[in-house]
């Protein structure tokens, strides 16, 4: 609760700080506000104390050991990319102090959909993060491929939103509340309306898949991915997907979780399809970003696995490495991007061609953040992808096997990238300017890595 | 009023709200004007209204109700978002229709 506090009044400081225009002062009072919203979750994750906290926010919120670890996830990822966004955002000039705004206000829909405890909290949250991103994939306004990629967002965001609500309609008609522990009770009596529910959780479902980018419902989010600006991708492929996942789970572990038997061969099913899916699309992508959506997406049919491992001991802790370690290696490898393509007006893969002659240390960054995000032992991703697969083995044997199979195909297109870097030969090699907010970022990055590596039992142990 | 409301079967508002659903779905997929195809999604969302309405009343539950004002005001705020980035697109192509969206992929 102190952390989201802390971000909607830093984000309505920025606001009115935008008057100024002073592009340091605004990074800075951005920055401020979630390094210090991340202090204060840290130190509340780190005391473990939490209770008595549900009984303030009429059961809306409970700040719990989960809430805390994913709001420092998503936090972390935010400090990691108002850290590029001095260079990153050059281009905005008098819409700068909004879109600071927006991502903070985005955030605090990031973290209601941690800690929500009731449906209309879920949905509010949902549609305080859905709404600001829809703007910032837009704010570039004179560029065609911003403009497409702001009205597919929003059209296909609102389209969504229908049918969770509708969803959230049938469950409140078949159990009568939107209280989680409500709903998990009548579910767990049998005292319901069996159709209406079974309905109901399904449009959820879809509703969630069209948020989290799951096949069928992902047609979006190579096009939404491309034609936003670059970091606000980085900012939706990592925070908002976060935000997505940990708010499925919420809901499916504490509302429907003995319902599982009905909607557990759907996700399993839906898991299969995405991974399948957007790994094998993704070895036929020229361009960068278009290949990192589909990247995007496959992470997203494996992060399902712990959706259907709910109930399996640590399948939360495994969301939570996977999720930590998949953000921070997006974000390095879109740092990395940024630089080389926007100075080169380049966005394809060839942008990368000899880049470890002339930037060794960039290029080394780019190969660890691929690695890690194949899942290459014994980067920090490695970890993840196995306490992931472990905790759903039980339950689905076949669909790990897929998982497997699906992991090792996405090494193909991962090294793409790294073949282009050391092992293509270009005269006319990528020039890169780097400048200092963006090393101290990687740097925080890799060293976020290293932890991970060296240490990823403590966050797996979290929760 | 609320006798009035319970004399038709629930499962009557069930299959309206429904039917309104789906020609919303049907209008998003189908329709080409952006415009039309908010209004469609607006409709989508006030099926759901409907639903949540009669719900409450049959449950005698007030929360169903105050979900339908939460509903309204995210409805608004979308459409005030919608239209600014219609407004924004109009600008640059003069047209609003979505199917000459289609600069990312070529």
């Amino acid at each position: 609760m102190k952390a989201l506090l802390i971000l909607f009044f830093t984000a309505i400081a920025v606001l009115f700080a935008g008057l100024s225009k002073n592009r340091k002062t605004l990074q800075t009072i951005a920055l401020a506000g979630s390094i210090l919203a991340l202090l204060a979750t840290g130190i509340d994750l780190m005391l473990g104390d939490t209770t008595g906290l549900n009984e303030h926010y009429a059961t809306m919120f409970r700040f719990d050991q989960y809430a805390l670890a994913f709001s420092a996830v998503v936090l972390i990822g935010t400090v990691l990319i108002l850290g590029l966004s001095g260079w990153g955002f050059r281009a905005l000039t008098d819409t700068l102090g909004d879109n600071y705004g927006l991502i903070l206000f985005s955030l605090c829909g990031a973290l209601c959909m941690f800690s929500f405890t009731n449906m209309v909290m879920l949905f509010l949250g949902i549609e305080i993060l859905s709404i600001p991103m829809y703007v910032m994939a837009g704010s570039r306004r004179d560029e065609p491929e911003s403009n497409e990629a702001a009205l597919k967002y929003f059209l296909m965001g609102a389209f969504a939103t229908g049918f969770l609500l509708f969803g959230i309609a049938l469950v409140y008609g078949a159990t009568a509340s939107f209280d989680m522990q409500v709903i998990a009770r009548a579910i767990a009596e049998g005292k319901h309306s069996l159709g209406m529910l079974h309905m109901g959780i399904l449009l959820m479902l879809v509703g969630l898949s069209f948020k989290v980018s799951a096949v069928p419902f992902h047609f979006w989010a190579p096009d939404v991915y491309t034609g936003s600006p670059n970091l606000v991708t980085a900012f939706m492929s990592t925070v908002v997907k976060t935000a997505g996942f940990a708010a499925l789970y919420r809901l499916f572990s504490s509302a429907f979780v003995d319902a599982i038997d009905f909607w557990g061969i759907t996700v399993a099913a839906i898991a299969a399809l995405t991974m399948t899916l957007a790994n094998v699309t993704a070895l036929f992508q020229t361009n960068f970003k278009r290949m990192m959506a589909y990247s995007s997406i496959s992470h997203a049919g494996y992060l399902l696995l712990a959706v259907l491992a709910i109930g399996q001991a640590g399948s939360a802790g495994a969301m939570l490495l996977y999720t930590l370690s998949y953000s921070i290696a997006t974000i390095c490898a879109f740092a990395v991007y940024i630089l080389v393509a926007e100075q080169n007006n380049n966005a394809s893969l060839d942008a990368f061609n000899g880049l470890s002659k002339r930037e060794p240390f960039l290029a080394a960054v780019m190969v660890i953040s691929m690695l890690s995000l194949a899942g290459i032992p014994p980067t920090a991703g490695f970890f993840g992808k196995y306490f992931l697969f472990t905790a759903a083995f039980e339950r689905y044997p076949w669909l790990i096997g897929l998982a497997v199979i699906n992991s090792a195909i996405s090494i193909y297109y991962y090294f793409k990238v790294i073949i282009a870097m050391y092992f293509v030969r270009d005269e006319a090699s990528p020039v890169v300017v780097t400048p200092v907010g963006f090393k101290w970022v990687v740097a925080g990055g890799l060293v976020l890595i290293a932890l991970l590596t060296l240490a990823p039992g403590s966050v797996y142990g979290l929760i | 009023m609320l006798e009035i409301i319970k004399s038709v079967p629930i499962d009557y508002y069930v299959y309206l709200s429904s039917i309104l659903f789906c020609i919303g779905v049907f209008g998003v997929l189908i329709r080409r004007n952006a415009i039309v195809v908010l209004m469609c999604i607006e409709l989508m969302l006030n099926a759901v209204n409907l639903l949540l309405a009669a719900f409450s009343t049959y449950l005698s539950d007030g929360q169903g109700q105050i979900m339908v004002f939460f509903i309204m005001v995210v409805a608004a705020a979308e459409a005030a978002v919608g239209l600014g980035i219609l407004v924004m697109i109009y600008r640059n192509t003069k047209s609003t229709d979505i199917s000459f969206l289609d600069k990312i992929r070529n």
